[in-house]
C-alpha cells in the first residue's frame, strides 16, 4: 500500500514536470508571425546588435517628441534583452534624418550600404509611422511603428514586423491624460513591434 | 436673445420628463455628444519639413505621371483593393484638382498621349520611368533611375517629371472600451505626396506632403483642401 502511494506521488511529481517543461517550450515557441523573417535568419550567430536612433516619419513635426528615442530604446533595450541578445544603442540622430517611407518599403543593399558604416554586422532600426491624440470624452492614442533587424553584411533585411499602439482612457482621468497619450501609445507600438522577435537561444 | 433662442417645449420634454434616473442619462449623454464635437480637430496636416531645394519651379516642359495609388491595412502593411474605397475615383480627381490647380499658377503640363502613341523611343522611355517613379520619393535616386533619366532626357528636350503618390492606411473600426469608457480611434489616414524632378541629373527641385486623417473621397471637401495644400506654396518661374 505504502508502495503504491510512492509510486503514485512519483508519477504525479514526473508528469508536473513534464507539463511545466512542455508548457515553457511552447510558451517559447508561440511567438507571433513577423511580416517577414528570412530563411538565413539564425539568431544564435548574432553576436552585438545596434540599435540605431528612431526615424521619425510623422509628417508634422512641430509637436516635439523629445523623448521618443528614450521611449522606443528602453523597450527596444528590454525585449533584446528577455531574448539574451547583447546590444549598442546609438545616439546620433543625423544617421536617420532622411529616411523616408519609400525607402524603408524597400530597404536595398545600395540604401543599407550608406545607411551607418560601422564594423558591427547587425543594426535594429525602428520607425515610428505616426501618432495621433484625441481628446474626446477621455482621451485615445494611436501610433505606429515598424522594426527591422538587418544584417548589414550581406544588405539584406533578416527580420521585420510592425506595432500598433493604442491608448484610451475615459472620463476626467482619460481627459487630464490626454497630453501623456501619446507617449503612452508609442511605448506600446514599440513593444508590440518587436514580439515576434526570435529568441538567441 | 429670446427671438435667437425661442422656448421650445419638446427639447424641454426630452431633458426633464421622465424618471430622475432617466434625466441624469440624458443629460450625461448629452455632455459627451458635446465633449465629442468640441474637440474635434483639424483633418488635413502639411508637412513641415518639406526638403525642397526651391520652390520655384520651371513653368514648361512638365510631364505629370499618374499617381502611385496602394491601400494598406495599417495593421499588417497588407495590400487592400482599393475598389473597396473607391480609390480609383479617388485617384482620378487628385490628378485633374492637381492638374486645374497648377494650370492656375501658370504651369503648362505637357499632353503626352499623342507622342506615347506616335514616339517610340519616348514610348520605351516614359515606361521605364513610369515602372521605376516610386523610387522618386526616396531619399536618394538610384544608378537605374538615373540611367533611365539620361534616356528619357534625350527622348525629349530636357522634360521636368511631375511625380504624384497616394497612399491611405486603413484602420481597424473605431471602438468603445466599455471598462474605461474611452473611444478608439481608427487611426486611418492617407498620405498625398507630390515631387518635382530634373530629368537632368536626377535633381529634386521641390517636394511637399500633405496628410489627410482620413479616407480620400473624391469632391470631400478635406480632401480637396488636403489638395490645395500640397501645392499651397508652390511658385512657378524660370530656372
Amino acid at each position: 500500500m505504502k508502495n503504491l502511494k510512492v509510486k503514485t506521488i512519483r508519477f504525479l511529481i514526473i508528469l508536473t514536470s513534464i507539463t511545466l517543461l512542455l508548457s515553457c517550450a511552447t510558451k517559447k515557441a508561440i511567438l507571433p508571425t513577423p511580416l517577414y523573417q528570412s530563411d538565413s535568419f539564425d539568431a544564435t550567430i548574432i553576436d552585438n546588435i545596434l540599435i540605431l536612433p528612431t526615424v521619425d516619419l510623422r509628417l508634422n513635426k512641430e509637436a516635439k517628441l523629445k523623448k521618443l528615442d528614450k521611449w522606443v530604446h528602453s523597450f527596444a533595450a528590454m525585449q533584446l534583452k528577455r531574448r539574451k541578445y547583447k546590444y549598442t544603442i546609438i545616439e546620433d540622430r543625423s544617421i536617420v534624418e532622411n529616411i523616408t517611407e519609400e525607402d524603408l518599403d524597400d530597404l536595398n543593399t545600395e540604401f543599407l550600404k550608406n545607411l551607418y558604416s560601422s564594423h558591427n554586422r547587425w543594426v535594429l532600426l525602428m520607425a515610428l509611422h505616426d501618432v495621433k491624440h484625441k481628446l474626446t470624452f477621455g482621451s485615445t492614442g494611436n501610433a505606429e511603428i515598424s522594426s527591422f533587424l538587418i544584417d548589414m553584411n550581406s544588405g539584406i533585411v533578416l527580420w521585420r514586423d510592425k506595432g500598433i499602439g493604442e491608448f484610451g482612457q475615459g472620463g476626467l482621468v482619460g481627459m487630464s491624460l490626454a497630453g501623456a497619450s501619446a507617449g503612452f501609445a508609442i511605448k506600446n507600438a514599440a513593444h508590440n513591434s518587436l514580439v515576434s522577435l526570435p529568441y538567441s537561444w | 436673445m429670446l427671438k435667437m433662442f425661442p422656448f421650445r417645449p419638446e427639447i424641454s420634454k426630452f431633458f426633464f420628463i421622465g424618471t430622475i434616473k432617466e434625466t441624469k442619462i440624458k443629460i450625461f449623454l448629452l455632455l459627451i455628444v458635446l465633449a465629442a464635437t468640441s474637440c474635434s480637430t483639424s483633418k488635413v496636416q502639411q508637412s513641415k519639413n518639406t526638403n525642397s531645394v526651391s520652390i520655384i519651379i520651371p513653368k514648361n516642359n512638365i510631364i505629370l505621371f499618374p499617381p502611385l495609388i496602394k491601400y494598406e491595412s495599417i495593421e499588417n502593411e497588407k495590400e487592400l483593393l482599393n475598389y473597396r474605397f473607391k480609390g480609383e475615383e479617388a485617384s482620378i480627381f487628385f490628378v485633374n484638382k492637381s492638374v486645374e490647380i497648377l494650370e492656375e499658377k501658370g504651369l503648362n503640363i505637357l499632353n503626352t498621349s499623342s507622342k506615347l502613341s506616335n514616339d517610340a523611343i519616348f514610348l520605351k522611355a516614359y515606361n521605364k520611368i513610369s515602372n521605376t517613379k516610386k523610387d522618386f520619393f526616396r531619399s536618394s535616386l538610384s544608378s537605374e533611375i538615373i540611367e533611365n533619366l539620361e534616356i528619357f532626357k534625350k527622348s525629349y528636350s530636357r522634360p521636368y517629371i511631375l511625380a504624384l503618390s497616394i497612399r491611405v492606411k486603413i484602420g481597424n473600426e473605431s471602438t468603445y472600451n466599455f471598462y474605461t469608457g474611452a473611444i478608439t480611434d481608427d487611426g486611418s489616414y492617407s498620405r498625398l505626396k507630390a515631387v518635382l524632378i530634373d530629368s537632368e541629373g536626377g535633381g529634386n527641385l521641390w517636394k511637399n506632403e500633405v496628410q489627410l486623417n482620413n479616407i480620400p473621397i473624391s469632391e470631400n471637401k478635406d480632401y480637396v483642401n488636403a489638395i490645395k495644400l500640397l501645392f499651397h506654396e508652390l511658385k512657378i518661374g524660370e530656372l
